[in-house]
């Protein structure tokens, strides 16, 4: 019973609830059993709540648990940002998605692991440590929110929140083996999440399938007045519409994702799905997005800048860290920042002023935008003979922990997923198959506020396929029969545990952030 | 682009971070390898498109105000029991003026 527990998905464990097969108690010890095995990956970073009651009785979530990424504020518990300088912030209030998870009826059993300030796309940027891929103990886990999808990944929690501001959704995901969705810039209020670049920062889900991230979307999308770039628009139940079928369905294939740059394998596997996806009466159209190519630099220019404005609140006066001894007000704030930031942070901080300072912001700045403009304009040309777009969702399955220590190279990384973040449009990562026994994600882009139609060829698309299906091959296995059986082909062997933040012991407490200066590229 | 040592201490300074002579060499490094990846929007033709300020949606979307009302907030002293120094009510910060 456990392991149907853990292997069902929100949707599946809905209807175990509603047919009497396990209760939100018992639900909620078994996987909170499951984290506590599992603390090893390093995906969560606070004690796990089992205790507690769940959210709304009335929700139409009653019952499912659900992990938040350390950047949403949840009254009464330590909001981090996996960051030494909120190390000991506790937020006063909830912010509008962990709110509308409560109202929703999930219980929160832990909050996740994050590259700092959502600021990496490895999970390694974290003064917890780095997050582990559940595939593969030596492998990154992706980032920004690497714990929310190595949790589900690992089936600790069947829906985890995230944050993406140029993949931090889609790239963990794909990493992971599971689904993202970053729905359209505007969906999800921003209210009560840590702010990155607040132009780009959008809220969104993880879990096993589409189905279930579109339960876990309409719990939390919907206009707030309380976040002036919410978006007014009515709030939808996007699992209706998940039945639309592929057929007729116009894809659109970017050409320029395929030119180089592309590890054979996933492009490999991206092949097969698109003959997938054309065998059950989808129509592949080629696309171009010949300005995607400049995405990496406009984006990396315009969130600098952003992340440089929105992270001097930091000044050790109202909260956060404060460094000792400062002899003046100036030196108060010059070492609290150089205490609680780490590299990645600080690298960021220093490239936006940059961009921004007299003599180079039309050089860097304005271009982007103007960059950010083309880039848009060609999204919405190739949505004129397409429906959605589908290609890769990263460049590469995951790489080992500490492989990429190259600023740049890390940025590359995020080639597919930042042209879609510049246009604010929404995306979600598929998992579409294993290359050398690790993960490969699809992303599917969709014009702006058409999550259905991505949740709905990601779903058709997985009733063609079972990759979402299949479980990493992690000691302690799931009990009694969960789906790890059915992938014994593309198991990796066990990783020896190359040390790290390692915290396996039942009931030890979660990592502390004081210890150092986390790991990764720090 | 070269950035140098003394490129770096001048951003640092207008971003508030100490920084070691050690951390002010490797960022000088590191922050000129990441202006020259940036610098390759200089050959994108993008002169003719507008700058693109925001993604624009609220605009089609309708914006809207929050109506003029008074709401409960989040009372001063939970706001402020996350402070590193607060007496009687306010921040303590190190003497400003002598």
């Amino acid at each position: 019973m456990n392991g149907e527990i853990t292997t069902a998905g929100a949707a599946g464990l809905l209807q175990m609830l509603r047919e009497g097969k396990t209760t939100p108690a018992d639900a909620r010890a078994v996987f909170a059993e499951r984290a506590r095995e599992l603390s090893r990956l390093n995906a969560l970073v606070c004690e796990i709540n089992d205790a507690d009651g769940c959210g709304a009785e009335d929700g139409a979530l009653f019952g499912v648990p659900v992990v938040h990424k350390d950047i949403f504020c949840q009254r009464g518990q330590k909001t981090t940002c996996a960051s030494k300088m909120l190390a000991n912030f506790v937020s006063p209030y909830d912010s509008a998605v962990v709110e509308k998870c409560r109202a929703a009826g999930m219980h929160c059993i832990a909050r996740a692991n994050m590259d700092e300030f959502a600021m990496g796309s490895s999970g390694e940027n974290s003064a917890f440590g780095a997050c582990k891929n559940p595939w593969d103990e030596a492998r990154v886990s992706g980032g920004s929110s690497s714990g929310s999808a190595a949790a589900v990944a690992a089936r600790i929690a069947p829906l985890a929140t995230g944050t993406d501001t140029g993949g931090s959704i889609r790239q963990p995901a794909a990493f992971c083996g599971v689904c993202g969705i970053k729905p359209t810039y505007g969906r999800v209020s921003r209210w009560g999440l840590v702010a990155f670049a607040s132009g780009f920062d959008q809220a969104g889900v993880f879990a096993a399938s589409a189905e279930d991230c579109a339960l876990g979307l309409s719990a939390i999308a919907g206009f707030d007045e309380r976040d002036s770039t919410s978006l007014d628009v009515p709030g939808e139940d996007f699992s209706a519409g998940l039945e639309m079928p592929l057929r007729g369905l116009r894809i659109g294939k970017p050409k320029e994702f395929f030119d180089g740059g592309l590890d054979d394998g996933v492009a490999a596997l991206l092949e097969d799905a698109f003959s997938e996806m054309q065998k059950a009466g989808a129509k592949i159209v080629e696309v171009s997005l010949p300005s995607a190519r400049y995405a990496v630099a406009a984006y990396y220019i315009l969130t600098c800048a952003e992340a440089s404005s929105n992270l001097a609140r930091y000044d050790g006066v109202r909260y956060g860290l404060r460094a000792e001894n400062a002899e003046d007000i100036a030196a108060l704030y010059e070492q609290s920042r150089a205490e609680g930031f780490g590299a990645e942070v600080k690298r960021r901080i220093l490239a936006g002023a940059f961009v921004l300072s007299y003599g180079y912001r039309d050089a860097y700045y304005r271009r982007a935008m103007r960059a950010r403009k083309r880039i848009a304009e060609e999204f919405a040309r190739a949505f004129r003979e397409c429906d959605i777009i589908a290609g890769p969702t990263t460049p590469t399955t995951a790489f080992a922990i500490g492989e990429i220590s190259d600023p740049v190279q890390m940025y590359l990384q995020d080639i597919y997923t930042v042209p879609v973040s510049l246009a604010g449009l929404p995306a979600m990562s598929v998992p579409c198959g294993f290359a050398k026994k690790m993960p490969a994600g699809m992303q599917f882009i969709a014009p702006a506020l058409e999550e259905k139609k991505l949740l709905a060829a990601a779903h058709q698309y997985q009733k063609q396929t079972d990759w979402h299906t299949r479980v990493p091959p992690l000691t302690p296995p799931i009990k009694d029969g969960g789906g790890e059986t059915n992938n014994k082909k593309n198991i990796p062997p066990p990783v020896k545990d190359g040390g790290g933040t390692v915290n396996n012991k039942k009931n030890t407490p979660p990592p502390s952030l004081m210890g150092g200066d986390g790991g990764g590229k720090q | 682009m070269k950035i140098g040592e003394d490129d770096i201490a001048r951003l640092a300074k207008m971003t508030r971070l100490a920084l070691t002579p050690a951390e002010r060499a490797a960022a000088a490094k590191t922050l000129s390898d990441i202006v020259d990846m940036m610098a390759a929007l200089k050959e994108a033709d993008v002169a003719d498109a507008d700058p693109m300020a925001h993604v624009g949606l609220q605009a089609k979307a309708g914006l809207r105000l929050r109506g003029d009302k008074a709401q409960a907030g989040i009372p001063a002293n939970e706001l402020m029991a996350n402070a590193p120094d607060a007496r009687a009510g306010f921040f303590a910060v190190p003497k400003v003026i002598e």
